[in-house]
């Protein structure tokens, strides 16, 4: 399985960079001693990582749902829920996040199912915080061990993704809205997401409608069960009509959002305006594309086209490619007056095409 | 040119109809699905070719089919194929059969088998399979 190195960042033209993101470990365990004293070593060997506590697994599960966790470290034997529990519980719903599992009651088969439930270390108690502390470190290093990339349009990256056939587990954080999310890739294939406690398909729309996102890479993805099952580019499409959808329908929050008199947004008035964001969100910076613009003089030859297909019994035709010579073409769409892309051999024709057709409506 | 890369065309998995016109406009190869409805007049495929005879490449999205084209100076091969098609593969193929027919005597030979096989020029012709999901 290739993994996400310098190597292909390069080769996309990207940076990667060593900087992790904000992390914050969950400690859960009913001995409050113990816990009050992990947390101030950790303070001691960990400094700048957030530390919350929780008593049990109901608590901890309560924990997050409501905020952002970048690992679990749990005791085994807790009332109410215990560590298996708990370790289930997050292997169902936030299957990105580690459990690291600490125990002073431990057995090699105790051992052997935590680690076949998904647990990523087993610990026996007692331990050195400060050896504690590096293991903890060494967890968390692997979330970001792809590299992060900052201020990128999700949708362009991801494509790469798909390209380089790619397994990882992807953080995303959305620098305007302070949410995060989580995408899991398998062969290059989005498999499943998570925003919170939410998961598959409404959870990529979200993460998908963020503009510019900081994203931190881990190689390799052990997901358990699929949830997406559309293709990513189906998805992204989607998820900018949901946006459209959205903004249309709380007109108050849009004319709050939009800038001062004098300086409309165009995407908003301009369906043209519009397709080009549409574009730039779905492709972002891809290479061979260039600038969506109209021409008239291509209104006749697609009106005829069109007219052929219907006879042919084809039906309306809602986009077309058209090589001009050297490599070089436009992809076009039907309206007055036509909608005209230029791309070149480098572009990726094919899902151009899907794209510029399913945006399109057709000559009536 | 021998019918053979363009029955491999024909054979691809999405492919309905694969049809080769000279550059004089006649319909010299059709290779339809079978069972098509009653085909529009053969003239309409003219509008469609003088629109395309310019280009040497075209891909038309319809509402119900696909249409790549490719031009040549010895005609024009269509491929018309359902939404779904492996298209780099087609692509491929065609590139394989324009080479063929590249040189005036490939062509020439691939009009003369045919005329020999049916009698006239165009008799295997026979519209594709498209009309199914006509509303």
């Amino acid at each position: 399985m290739p993994k996400w190195t310098d190597a292909h960042a390069d080769r996309h033209g990207l940076a990667l960079t060593e900087a992790p993101v904000t992390e914050t470990v969950l400690l859960v365990d009913d001995d409050r001693e113990m816990l009050v004293s992990l947390q101030k070593g950790l303070a001691r060997y960990a400094p700048g990582l957030g530390v919350r506590l929780a008593g049990d697994g109901l608590e901890a599960l309560d924990h997050l749902r409501r905020q952002d966790v970048s690992l679990v470290v749990t005791d085994l034997k807790m009332p109410r829920m215990d560590g298996f529990e708990l370790l289930a519980a997050i292997m169902r719903g936030y299957p990105d996040i580690p459990v690291l599992i600490i125990s002073g009651f431990s057995t090699p088969d105790m051992e052997r199912l935590a680690l076949q439930g998904g647990a990523v270390a087993f610990v026996p108690k007692p331990f050195l915080v400060e050896e504690f502390a590096r293991r903890m470190q060494a967890v968390l290093r692997r979330a970001s061990e792809g590299g992060v990339l900052h201020q990128v349009s999700p949708g362009m990256f991801l494509q790469l993704i798909e390209m380089e056939q790619k397994s990882c587990v992807i953080r995303v954080a959305n620098a305007s809205g302070g949410h995060k999310g989580v995408l899991f890739f398998l062969d290059g294939r989005l498999v499943d997401a998570r925003v919170g406690s939410r998961q598959g398909e409404r959870a990529a729309y979200e993460i998908f409608s963020w503009e510019q996102v900081s994203l931190s890479i881990q190689n390799g993805c052990s997901i358990r069960e699929r949830r997406i099952f559309k293709d990513l580019n189906a998805l992204v499409i989607e998820a900018a009509r949901r946006q459209d959808e959205d903004r249309e329908a709380r007109p108050g929050e849009a004319e709050a959002a939009a800038p001062p008199a004098g300086k409309a947004d165009p995407a908003a008035a301009d369906p043209l305006a519009r397709l080009r964001s549409k574009l730039a969100q779905a492709f972002g910076a891809a290479d061979g594309i260039g600038t969506l613009h109209t021409d008239e003089s291509w209104d006749y030859r697609l009106k005829r086209l069109s007219q052929s297909g219907e006879r042919l019994g084809f039906g309306k035709l809602l986009a077309g490619y058209l090589a001009k010579g050297e490599g070089d073409g436009v992809i076009l769409t039907p309206a007055k007056p036509t909608r005209v892309l230029p791309v070149s051999p480098k572009s990726p024709r094919d899902r151009l095409l899907q794209f510029m057709a399913n945006e399109s409506g057709g000559l009536s | 040119m021998t019918p053979d890369p363009l029955m491999a065309l024909a054979a691809v998995e999405g492919v309905k109809a694969v049809m080769f016109f000279s550059a004089a406009g006649e319909r010299v190869f059709a290779h339809p699905a079978p069972g098509g409805e009653e085909p529009p007049a053969p003239g309409h495929w003219a509008g469609l070719l003088e629109c395309l005879r310019p280009l040497p490449e075209a891909e038309l999205v319809y509402a119900r089919a696909v249409l790549y084209a490719r031009t040549s100076p010895a005609g024009t091969l269509i491929v018309v194929t359902g939404l779904v098609a492996p298209s780099a593969l087609i692509r491929l193929n065609c590139d394989i059969a324009l080479q063929e027919v590249s040189t005036p005597q490939a062509a020439k030979g691939l009009f003369l088998r045919l005329k020999r096989r049916t009698g006239r020029l165009g008799s295997l012709v026979q519209l594709p399979d498209l009309y199914e999901n006509r509303d």
